[in-house]
């Protein structure tokens, strides 16, 4: 949280989904940080219901998620929220494999805060993962470079990418004895 | 009572029954933008699967308890033997949860289904994004010859698009003409124009479309109007207004905004108030504006990417990324077309809906622009009060002075 603050008044913090491939904004320097990690502190601060109620109160029904809404009263209320809420982002970025709701959750963010949104889109798949789906996520890969490099003003270098990459492969299978 | 008859609920059945008795195939679809032409250049009958307000969509154990009216009453449609005969049907893909889930759970629960699925992109429209879909329609052309046996044919493909394209373009000129004059048709009637031809996309649904276009352009150039009325169709078409139509209008002008709620149910509802004569002046529903406003198909090159394109370029929805460009579409609407009034429709449990209310709302509020907002479901089950609602609105419009 201290990095994501620092982050922040830097101009160098993004909000990221949890499904979000981290690695690139990582590789670029840019800090990254969960809203949906923040809904569980939310959840364990046992202040969901206020926080949702803050939402609720800038019009947003409570028939929607509670982690959109938590999130989003958070914003509106940061004084009101554990922790003080989450540092403010420059920008948003959102990727669908988690859910569908997630772009719509950041779009009301990035009306209240006026950082941009990115959606790296990953449509489903029925059966088979055809070429044209492959193709065209690459090419949403292309486009998010494209949007870090012209919001936070850096470059992607290839070497750094492939360490963060190791890293996270490594972070996600760990040693059997780890659960013994 | 207001509410869609069981006689129009009956009629659109029965045109599909008719047009299966003569050996056309008809499916059915949830999403409106999905390519007419092709499923018609495959002989087959595309047919908009409509939610019925008689059919209580209610608790069903089959589906999660978020899950959108919409698609809780389509799917006790099924459940309960009532929905429209389709041979078929068609769900999409990464539009919404709700209806990604449905078209899983349909196929647990109903495995002697056709169910076809169409994955669209989510992400800003850009070549990308065209080829993206343009591939996911040669997959549904191949899927379609695969099930039915109904091969693909370039000829009726061309008819199918000459047919679609005909629809937009007496549509587009009726909803223009209507921001000029809202009286020259009832909305009541646009609606229910719309809905046949969704219904059942034939020559004899597109006729009174095409008359009634036809037959309002000519005294429109009596009037010396058919100018600006097919000006302001273009500029619709391409998402522009560069002049603002200044109306004298002691009635209210109100614009409905929503995403998947029937056009024919809130004409219906709108009704009521039909004492102040004809007030609804244009809707950016999904089944109204959206589908009407879509691109034609102009078949040059590659038909899958021409279908394609015409679908992504197509008004953009809630589903979609790019709210910033849908409030920025809003608000040419509201200060070019002499709106005094928005109502706001949101489906019950529809996360698009819901998400986008506030923002349309907080717009509407820095314009100036009164706004109420109505939370809907597909059995109108709060009409009342939507009704009561609707009524101390337009009377505090009718108080004020009429901006224009």
């Amino acid at each position: 949280m201290l990095d994501a603050q620092a982050a922040s008044k830097n101009g160098q913090l993004a909000w990221v989904t949890s499904g979000f491939p981290v690695e690139i904004p990582e590789a670029m320097g840019i800090t990254s940080c969960y809203p949906e990690q923040y809904g569980a502190v939310i959840g364990a601060e046992k202040v969901g219901p206020t926080l949702c109620g803050f939402a609720e109160e800038l019009g947003y029904s409570e028939e929607l998620c509670s982690y959109a809404r938590s999130g989003i009263g958070s914003v509106s209320k940061p004084g009101a929220s554990p922790i003080g809420g989450l540092p403010k982002p420059q920008a948003l970025l959102a990727c669908n494999n988690i859910c569908g709701t997630v772009l719509r959750w950041y779009d009301a963010v990035s009306q209240m805060t006026g950082a941009p949104v990115f959606l790296l889109d990953t449509p489903s798949i029925e059966g088979e993962q055809g070429p044209h789906h492959i193709s065209y996520v690459r090419k949403g890969v292309d486009r998010l470079i494209a949007f870090l490099s012209r919001t936070f003003g850096v470059s992607l270098e290839e070497q750094r990418l492939r360490e963060v990459a190791a890293i996270s492969s490594k972070a996600v299978d760990p040693p059997l004895d780890t659960f013994a | 009572m207001f509410q869609l008859s069981s006689g129009e609920v009956f009629q659109s059945s029965k045109r599909l029954c008719d047009e299966q008795a003569s050996d056309r195939i008809s499916v059915g679809y949830v999403y409106p933008h999905i390519p007419l032409e092709l499923f018609l250049a495959h002989g087959i009958t595309p047919s908009l699967a409509w939610s019925d307000p008689h059919v209580q969509g209610g608790f069903e154990g089959s589906l999660q308890t978020f899950t959108c009216s919409l698609a809780r009453n389509l799917f006790r449609q099924r459940s309960i033997g009532s929905l429209s005969p389709f041979s078929g049907i068609l769900f999409p893909c990464n539009t919404c949860d709700s209806l990604l889930n449905l078209a899983d759970v349909w196929q647990h629960r109903f495995p002697e289904d056709k169910l076809f699925r169409l994955t669209y992109p989510a992400a800003s429209f850009d070549e990308d994004s065209i080829l993206f879909l343009a591939e996911e329609l040669r997959i549904l052309s191949r899927s379609i010859e695969h099930r039915f046996g109904r091969r693909f044919s370039e000829d009726n493909l061309r008819a199918g698009v000459a047919l679609v394209n005909r629809f937009r373009e007496g549509a587009q000129t009726l909803y223009a003409t209507r921001i000029t004059d809202p009286n020259a048709l009832s909305y009541l009637e646009l609606t229910r124009m719309l809905r046949a031809f969704l219904t059942t996309p034939n020559a004899d649904t597109l006729d009174p479309i095409s008359q009634s276009a036809s037959a309002l352009s000519e005294k429109l150039e009596r009037q010396g109007q058919l100018g600006l009325v097919k000006s302001l169709r273009e500029e619709l078409v391409a998402g522009t207004l560069s002049s603002k139509i200044d109306v004298q209008s002691k009635m209210p002008r109100i614009m409905i905004v929503g995403g998947m709620t029937e056009p024919l149910a809130l004409a219906l509802l709108f009704k009521r108030a039909e004492g102040l004569g004809e007030i609804v002046v244009i809707d950016l529903l999904t089944y109204g504006f959206r589908t009407v406003f879509t691109q034609p198909v102009t078949l040059e090159g590659d038909p899958f990417v021409a279908m394609s394109r015409a679908i992504l370029n197509a008004p953009s929805e809630p589903t979609q990324e790019g709210l910033p460009r849908r409030l920025e579409f809003i608000r040419l609407l509201l200060s070019r077309l002499s709106i005094n009034g928005v109502a706001v429709c949101e489906q019950s449990f529809c996360d698009p809906d819901q998400f986008e209310t506030p923002s349309i709302l907080k717009l509407c509020s820095e314009m100036g622009v009164p706004s109420v907002r109505l939370p809907i479901d597909p059995e109108l089950s709060d009409r009342a009060r939507l009704e009561g609602r609707i009524q101390s609105f337009l009377e505090t419009l009718e108080g004020d002075s009429v901006r224009t």
